[in-house]
């Protein structure tokens, strides 16, 4: 099962636009829960100082949204 | 010099250095012991060999990323010299028959002048250079020599076989980061309007390639259909897959999700149709298009192409796999994003898993072009070290 680290709103939004490493960007999403997240690459890359803080998020279980069919126009 | 009547030093026995003697003789008290008269030859072929040692003071040239072929000093009016290119492409089979670079001088030289000869560069070397340098600039890594050439190779085949022209963008993924697999071959800047890749969420980057984690993991391209040349008639686009991802996901697309106007460009190496498929969706409204027959995986080169309004190409390793009549409508205006699927409202979509390990975009190749390009591709990663068939 994939895990990934639930962040809160605040959180989500101090690390969009943000680098977590050279040329590699924080990308929060929402999962089926409508809970925002990052992945633990995001969490094991990091070495902004800024952001250290990522690598002590617990992590969960993460549950995707549901894809639209193919062809995609729902 | 005798001792004591006889023709040799007798062992036990050596000659000292005074300042009274001045019969000394240092090559004589350089002789070993029991040595006999003008026996000492054996430092003759000793100075011969040490004088005999060529002074090569000019160290074999060794392979870099950026071979410039030189040539140095005057030439022996006596002799003929050879010139040997310093550049090597060695390991790297040009399918398509590019000649391997080689700087050659015939005849004798003019005695009283210097030749100053012009070497011949193959086309795209300039590029492959440009690009290396940028990867090793931005801290890439494992750019050896054999990498170097293999590089330089594979641009020179797509440049001999036209290949570059409306090629707006090729990632070969080399360096093992993202600030190195982040440029376009093309052309290497860090900026935008170069089409250079912003990676976004879950990635790995490695020697083998760039893989998003199918939960996040996105790159932008800045590429739009709209607003960079494309038409209608023409449009290709395709990923040299280094794993074989789950059915349904994207390794690369662009396209909206609005009902009746998904005019989206998006790669699908393999959906469950219900055998594993590849399948598009081609500027096409509300329709997408399945290849019709099963794949036994994703890996290598995936592409899709259009070079007319009727029908889409469909490719596995430079095989057209189905040709469906597939119009399309319109261009899309949004971007193209790799590892999932853009949209137009900003939310990309279908993350996947597919490790990329040369992505290219281009104005639309023709069967004849893929095969070529798939050829030169295969070679390239073979020439690597991380081909995956």
């Amino acid at each position: 099962m994939i895990q990934v680290a639930p962040l809160t709103t605040l959180q989500k939004d101090e690390l969009l636009g943000q680098l977590y490493t050279t040329d590699s960007y924080f990308n929060p999403i929402q999962d089926c829960n409508d809970v925002w997240i990052i992945s633990t690459e995001e969490q094991e890359f990091c070495d902004n100082p800024h952001f250290i803080w990522v690598k002590e998020l617990s992590l969960i279980d993460y549950c995707p949204k549901p894809q639209p069919p193919f062809p995609p126009i729902g | 010099m005798k001792w004591n009547g006889r023709n040799y030093r007798p062992a036990g026995q050596y000659i000292r250095h005074s300042k009274n003697n001045k019969d000394f003789n240092f090559e004589d008290a350089l002789k070993p012991l029991g040595e006999k008269e003008n026996k000492g030859n054996i430092w003759v072929p000793v100075k011969q060999v040490i004088m005999n040692v060529p002074q090569d003071t000019t160290p074999a040239p060794t392979p870099s990323f950026t071979p410039t072929p030189t040539q140095s000093g005057t030439p022996n009016p006596t002799a003929t010299p050879t010139n040997t290119p310093t550049q090597t492409q060695s390991g790297t089979p040009n399918i398509t028959s590019t000649p391997t670079q080689t700087i050659t001088q015939t005849g004798t030289p003019n005695p009283t002048s210097t030749p100053t000869p012009t070497p011949t560069q193959l086309p795209g070397t300039a590029e492959a250079r440009a690009y290396l340098s940028a990867v090793v600039s931005a801290g890439g890594t494992g750019i050896t020599a054999p990498v170097s050439a293999a590089t330089i190779t594979m641009f020179n085949s797509i440049y001999s076989n036209g290949l570059n022209t409306n090629m707006l963008a090729m990632y070969p993924f080399l360096g093992g980061t993202a600030a190195s697999h982040k440029f376009n071959g093309m052309n290497p800047l860090d900026t935008d309007g170069a089409y250079r890749l912003t990676f976004a969420g879950g990635w790995t980057h490695s020697a083998s390639g760039a893989t998003p984690n199918g939960t996040n993991g996105v790159a932008e391209t800045y590429v739009n259909p709209s607003v960079t040349s494309f038409t209608l008639s023409g449009g290709s686009m395709g990923v040299y897959c280094g794993t074989n991802g789950p059915s349904g996901a994207v390794m690369g697309g662009i396209g909206d999700s609005g009902g009746g106007s998904g005019d989206g460009w998006v790669l699908y190496p393999g959906l469950n149709n219900p055998g594993l498929q590849e399948a598009c969706f081609f500027w096409k409204s509300d329709a997408g298009a399945f290849n019709g027959s099963t794949m036994a995986d994703t890996l290598g080169l995936m592409s899709i192409s259009r070079t007319g309004t009727t029908n889409v190409n469909m490719y596995r390793r430079g095989t057209l796999l189905a040709s469906p009549a597939f119009a399309s409508n319109s261009l899309t205006n949004f971007t193209l994003a790799l590892g999932a699927r853009n949209t137009k409202n900003g939310t990309p979509l279908e993350y996947s898993t597919y490790r990329q390990q040369f992505t290219y975009i281009h104005r639309g190749l023709t069967p004849t072009q893929m095969t070529t390009l798939d050829s030169i591709i295969q070679t390239y990663q073979t020439s690597l070290g991380r081909n995956v068939y």
